[in-house]
C-alpha cells in the first residue's frame, strides 16, 4: 500500500487527497444502491418505449434497396445473359470467390463458359456489381440461404442465373430506383 | 553533339535525332500511337505533339529534329491542351466496348486515355461503323476500334516485305483494308496484332480466352529456327494462353514469326500421346512407365541381348536440346553405335560446324550479302528480315540458288541456275576478281565480283553445304575469300543444329541400311522430317526392336513395339545453341501435360535401367554444366573429308508451317497451309 504512505512532503499530500474522495465516494454509492438503481431505471425506460424486436420469420425488418445479399447473374428481357465474360469482377473480387472462363460463342460474341463465385469465400462487399459493365452480376436482397456441406454455396453460372431469374423483378425495380446516385 | 533543353533540364544528343527519341533515351514520357522506333515516321495520329520555344504552333516529336539549343515542353499548359484534345478527336469514333475487347488492360489507347485525355466525353453524336475484314486465320479484325495510326500498313510494307494492308479513304472514312478477297501471308504478319496500339487486330485463337492481368508471364526461347527467338509464354492454369515476342536487339529484335507465336496451339492435340504404349497385335496398350524401362532392360541391355557395335540405331530431331543430344551421344558410346542421325531436312553437311560465324546484329554493318543457296523465308524469316532492312537502307543484296525464290525484298543480283553449275560461276566470279576487273560490268559475274569486298557476307544455306556438290566449288570460294578477305557465315536451320554439330562429328549424319537389334527415334514423324524416309522404313522393318519417343503419335505407327511419351518444347527445360554459337538456357514453362516426361529425364531413367555408365544426374541443369561450349569462328571453309562424295542428295522444299512436330499441330498454322494449298 505504498499510496498510502504519509511522507513528511506536504506535495505528496496533495496526490493523495483526490484518491480519497474517490474512496468516501464509493462507499456512499454502494450504501444508497446508486448503480443498481441506475441499471433498473434503462430497464424500466425500454420497458415503456416502442418494441424493436420482431416475429422473425413471420415478420421482417425493412431492406434498403442496396442490401447485400444473395449474388445472381442477370439476363436481358430477351433471354440473353448480360455477362460478357469481360472478368473485371473476377480481377476486383478482394476474396478471390469469382471464377470465369470465356470464349467466343457460336455467334461470335463473348461469353463465359464457367463462371462460379465460391460463396464461402464471398464477403459481399459488392465490389463486383460495382465493376459490372452491363449491371449482370448483383446482389439480391436475398439472405435466407444456406448449404449442409461446403460444396453447396460454390454457386455456378447456372445456379447464379436461375437466382436471377426468380428476383428479376425486385433486382430490375431496386436498380431503377437507385440509378441516379450510381 | 549538340545542346537541347528539354522540361528545363539541358541534355546533350547526336544530332540527326527526333525528340521522341530523346525524350525516350532520358526517361521523358510522350505518349504516341503511329510512332515506332522499328517503323517508318509517319507522324498521322499527333499524339506526340509537344510545345517547342519560339515556335507558334505545336510539333510532332516524333517527326522534329532536334537542333542546337532547341526548347521543348513536354509537360507545358500548351502540350497539355494539345494531349487532350488530340485524346478526345481519337476517343470520337472509338467505340467503348473496352470490356469485350481483348486488347482490354494492355491497351495503349486504354492507358493514354487515363493518364493524357479529358475525364469528361463531349460527343454526343453517332459513331461510325467500319466492316470487319476477313484477314486469314491469325489474326482477327474489329475495325470499329482502328484510330489509323497505320503501324501494320508500314509494318507488312517495311518488315514483311509485301504490302498487304492498306489505308483507304480520307478523313472519317479513312479504313484499313487488304486486298480484295485476300489475307495475310506474310511469315511474320503475327507482329501486326503487338504493334496494334487498339483492339482493331487481335490474335485470333487467342481470341476472349484469357485476360492480360490474369496471366503468368515465362520466358522462353523459341525452339523452330537457328535464331532462338526470345519469347514470352503467357501461362493461366497450366496452359500457354498465347506466346508473345520477348526484346533482344540482338536476335530477335521485337518480332517472332508465326511459327514461334503459334506453335503453343498443338500442345493439347488430340493425337498426344498420354501414356507408354505397347504394341499388342496390331494395336498399341496403355503400360505403366515402369514395366515400359522393364521391357527397355529386357530388350536393350547391350550384356544381356550381347550386342555387337552398331546394333542400335538412333533417329532424332535438330531440335534436340544439348543436354539430350548429350545424353544420347553417351549412349550410343555406350551401345559402341555411330549409327546416329540428327534429321535435317537434308541429311549430312560438308562444312565441319556450320554456324554465322557472327553475331546475328552484325550482319546489317556489311555492305552486301550474297545469299547461297537457303531457302530463307521459310527457314528463317527473322534473318530474312534484317536482309529486308538492309536492302531498305540501300545495300547490296544478291542471290545464288537454284530455285527462284520469292524474298520480298529488292534484290541487287539474282542468279537462278542448277546447283551443278555453280562451280562454274564460282571459277568465273573468281577470275574477275583477280583481274580486277574495272571496265562497265555486263554479266552477272562480272557484277557480282564487283560487290564482293572486305564487307561482303557470303550466306550459305544448308540445302548448299548439304549438297555432295558444294565440295566441287567450295575450294573456289575459299579463293575468293583468300583474295577479297570476304566474310562467310552458314545457315543452319534446326533450333539447336550449331549444338549438335558441336557435340557430334555431325557430317556423318548418315545411317547405313542393315539389321539393327533395336532403333530409337526421338520427336521425329519420319513422313514429314526424314529426308530419306524410305531407308528409315527399310532400317523399320529389319530393326527387332523399335521405340518412339515423341510428345505425338506418327502417321504410321506400326513399327513401334514401344511408344514413350516425351513432352514438347514448352514442357521442356534444357539449352539450345543457336545460329551465332549463343548457349541460350531455358525452363519449363508448363508442367508436363498427362503422364509425359521431360526426354532427357526419360533417357537418364532408360540409361540407369541398362546400367549405362554415369547416368546419375538429378538436374537439368548438372547436364548443362557438363557440357562445354567453345565457340569457334572460322576464316575458312572448313570442309569435310570427302568420303560421303556418293551421297545421294534429296533436296526438299523447306516449309515454314510444317517444320517440325509441334508446328505440325498447330491448327492456326495448318489452317493458312489450307489456304494457300487452295490457291
Amino acid at each position: 500500500m505504498d499510496y498510502l504512505y504519509w511522507g513528511d512532503d506536504a506535495n505528496r499530500l496533495c496526490g493523495v487527497l483526490p484518491l480519497m474522495k474517490n474512496f468516501i465516494m464509493n462507499i456512499v454509492k454502494s450504501l444508497t444502491l446508486h448503480e443498481l438503481l441506475r441499471g433498473m431505471g434503462l430497464t424500466l425506460r425500454y420497458f415503456f418505449s416502442k418494441k424493436i424486436t420482431i416475429q422473425y420469420p413471420e415478420q421482417k425488418t425493412p431492406q434498403s434497396p442496396r442490401f447485400r445479399g444473395l449474388l445472381a447473374l442477370r439476363r436481358y428481357p430477351n433471354g440473353e445473359e448480360r455477362c460478357i465474360a469481360c472478368k473485371l469482377c473476377e480481377a476486383v473480387c478482394p476474396a478471390m470467390a469469382i471464377t470465369i472462363e470465356s470464349e467466343q460463342r457460336e455467334d461470335n460474341t463473348r461469353r463465359t463458359t464457367r463462371y462460379d463465385i465460391d460463396l464461402t469465400k464471398c464477403i459481399f462487399c459488392g465490389f463486383c456489381e460495382e465493376s459490372c459493365p452491363v449491371d449482370s452480376i448483383v446482389e439480391t436482397r436475398q439472405f435466407e440461404y444456406h448449404g449442409e456441406e461446403r460444396g453447396d454455396l460454390l454457386y455456378t453460372k447456372e445456379m447464379l442465373l436461375e437466382v436471377g431469374k426468380k428476383y428479376e423483378k425486385q433486382i430490375a425495380k431496386d436498380r431503377k430506383q437507385e440509378s441516379k446516385f450510381r | 553533339m549538340i545542346k537541347l533543353k528539354i522540361n528545363g533540364k539541358t541534355i546533350k544528343v547526336q544530332e540527326k535525332t527526333t525528340i521522341i527519341e530523346v525524350a525516350d533515351n532520358h526517361g521523358i514520357e510522350i505518349p504516341r500511337f503511329c510512332y515506332h522506333k522499328k517503323l517508318s515516321i509517319a507522324a498521322n495520329c499527333r499524339m506526340c505533339l509537344v510545345e517547342v520555344k519560339n515556335f507558334p504552333k505545336p510539333l510532332p516529336a516524333c517527326a522534329t529534329q532536334v537542333t542546337d539549343g532547341m526548347e521543348i515542353f513536354t509537360k507545358s499548359k500548351q502540350t497539355k491542351e494539345c494531349q487532350q484534345s488530340v485524346m478526345e478527336f481519337l476517343l470520337i469514333n472509338h467505340p467503348l466496348d473496352c470490356p469485350i475487347c481483348d486488347q482490354g488492360g494492355e491497351c495503349d489507347l486504354q492507358d493514354t486515355a487515363m493518364a493524357y485525355g479529358s475525364p469528361k466525353s463531349r460527343y454526343q453524336e453517332e459513331k461510325r461503323v467500319v466492316l470487319n475484314k476477313n484477314l486469314g486465320p491469325l489474326i482477327s479484325t474489329d475495325l470499329n476500334r482502328c484510330i489509323q495510326c497505320s503501324r501494320c500498313v508500314r509494318f507488312l510494307k517495311e518488315v514483311g516485305g509485301m504490302q498487304e494492308l492498306g489505308l483507304i479513304g480520307r478523313g472519317e472514312h479513312a479504313e484499313i483494308s487488304a486486298y480484295v478477297k485476300k489475307s495475310v501471308e506474310s511469315e511474320i504478319s503475327g507482329n501486326v496484332i503487338d504493334l496494334c496500339p487498339v483492339g482493331a487486330l487481335t490474335s485470333k485463337p487467342f481470341r476472349y480466352s484469357a485476360r492480360t492481368w490474369e496471366m503468368i508471364r515465362k520466358s522462353t526461347i523459341s525452339a523452330h529456327d537457328s535464331l532462338g527467338s526470345h519469347l514470352e509464354a503467357h501461362v493461366k492454369d497450366g496452359n500457354v494462353m498465347r506466346v508473345l515476342p520477348k526484346e533482344n536487339e540482338d536476335l530477335n529484335e521485337c518480332w517472332i514469326s508465326d511459327r514461334d507465336r503459334f506453335s503453343y496451339m498443338g500442345i493439347n492435340d488430340q493425337n498426344r500421346i498420354k501414356t507408354p504404349l505397347i504394341k499388342k497385335g496390331s494395336t498399341h496398350e496403355p503400360i505403366s512407365w515402369e514395366s515400359a524401362f522393364q521391357l527397355i532392360e529386357k530388350q536393350l541391355h547391350p550384356k544381356q541381348n550381347q550386342f555387337k557395335p552398331d546394333d542400335v540405331v538412333f533417329f532424332a530431331s535438330n531440335q534436340s536440346t544439348m543436354e539430350e543430344a548429350f545424353l544420347l551421344k553417351k549412349m550410343a558410346e555406350y551401345f559402341k553405335s555411330d549409327q546416329i542421325k540428327f534429321d535435317a531436312a537434308n541429311g549430312p553437311t560438308f562444312i565441319k560446324q556450320p554456324s554465322l560465324n557472327t553475331q546475328v546484329k552484325k550482319i546489317e554493318e556489311f555492305e552486301s550479302i550474297i545469299l547461297l543457296g537457303s531457302q530463307l523465308r521459310n527457314q528463317n524469316p527473322l534473318i530474312l528480315q534484317r536482309l529486308r532492312k538492309m536492302a531498305l537502307h540501300g545495300k547490296s543484296i544478291n542471290v545464288i540458288n537454284h530455285i527462284d525464290f520469292n524474298l520480298q525484298l529488292n534484290l541487287d543480283q539474282k542468279v537462278i541456275k542448277p546447283i551443278t553449275e555453280f562451280k562454274k560461276l564460282f571459277e568465273q566470279i573468281l577470275k574477275y576478281i583477280k583481274t580486277n576487273f574495272k571496265k562497265i560490268s555486263k554479266t552477272v559475274e562480272q557484277k557480282l565480283s564487283k560487290t564482293i569486298s572486305n564487307k561482303t557476307l557470303l550466306l550459305i544455306g544448308e540445302d548448299v553445304y548439304s549438297h555432295p556438290e558444294f565440295l566441287k566449288f567450295a575450294p573456289i570460294i575459299n579463293n575468293i575469300i583468300d583474295e577479297t578477305a570476304m566474310q562467310f557465315g552458314c545457315l543452319p536451320t534446326g533450333a539447336n543444329s550449331v549444338g549438335l554439330h558441336q557435340l557430334f562429328s555431325y557430317y556423318k549424319n548418315k545411317v547405313e541400311v542393315k539389321n539393327y537389334q533395336a532403333s530409337l527415334t526421338i520427336n521425329l514423324d519420319p513422313a514429314f522430317d526424314i529426308a530419306d524416309s524410305e531407308i528409315h522404313e527399310k532400317i523399320m522393318q529389319k530393326s527387332k526392336f523399335n521405340i518412339l519417343i515423341s510428345p505425338f503419335l506418327n502417321q504410321n505407327n506400326k513399327h513401334y513395339d514401344l511408344i514413350l511419351p516425351s513432352v514438347t518444347h514448352f514442357e521442356n527445360e534444357g539449352s539450345f545453341l543457336n545460329i551465332e554459337s549463343r548457349l541460350q538456357i531455358f525452363s519449363q514453362t508448363i508442367v508436363p501435360k498427362f503422364e509425359s516426361k521431360p526426354l532427357w529425364k526419360i533417357l537418364r531413367v532408360m540409361g540407369n535401367y541398362i546400367e549405362c555408365p554415369d547416368f546419375e544426374f538429378e538436374a537439368c541443369s548438372q547436364i548443362t554444366n557438363k557440357i562445354n561450349n567453345k565457340i569457334h569462328t572460322f576464316k575458312q571453309l572448313n570442309l569435310v573429308n570427302e568420303e560421303l562424295k556418293n551421297y545421294k542428295f534429296n533436296y526438299r522444299l523447306a516449309n515454314i508451317n510444317q517444320s517440325d512436330l509441334l508446328v505440325r499441330k498447330s491448327r492456326a498454322l495448318q489452317d493458312i497451309l489450307h489456304l494457300r494449298n487452295e490457291k
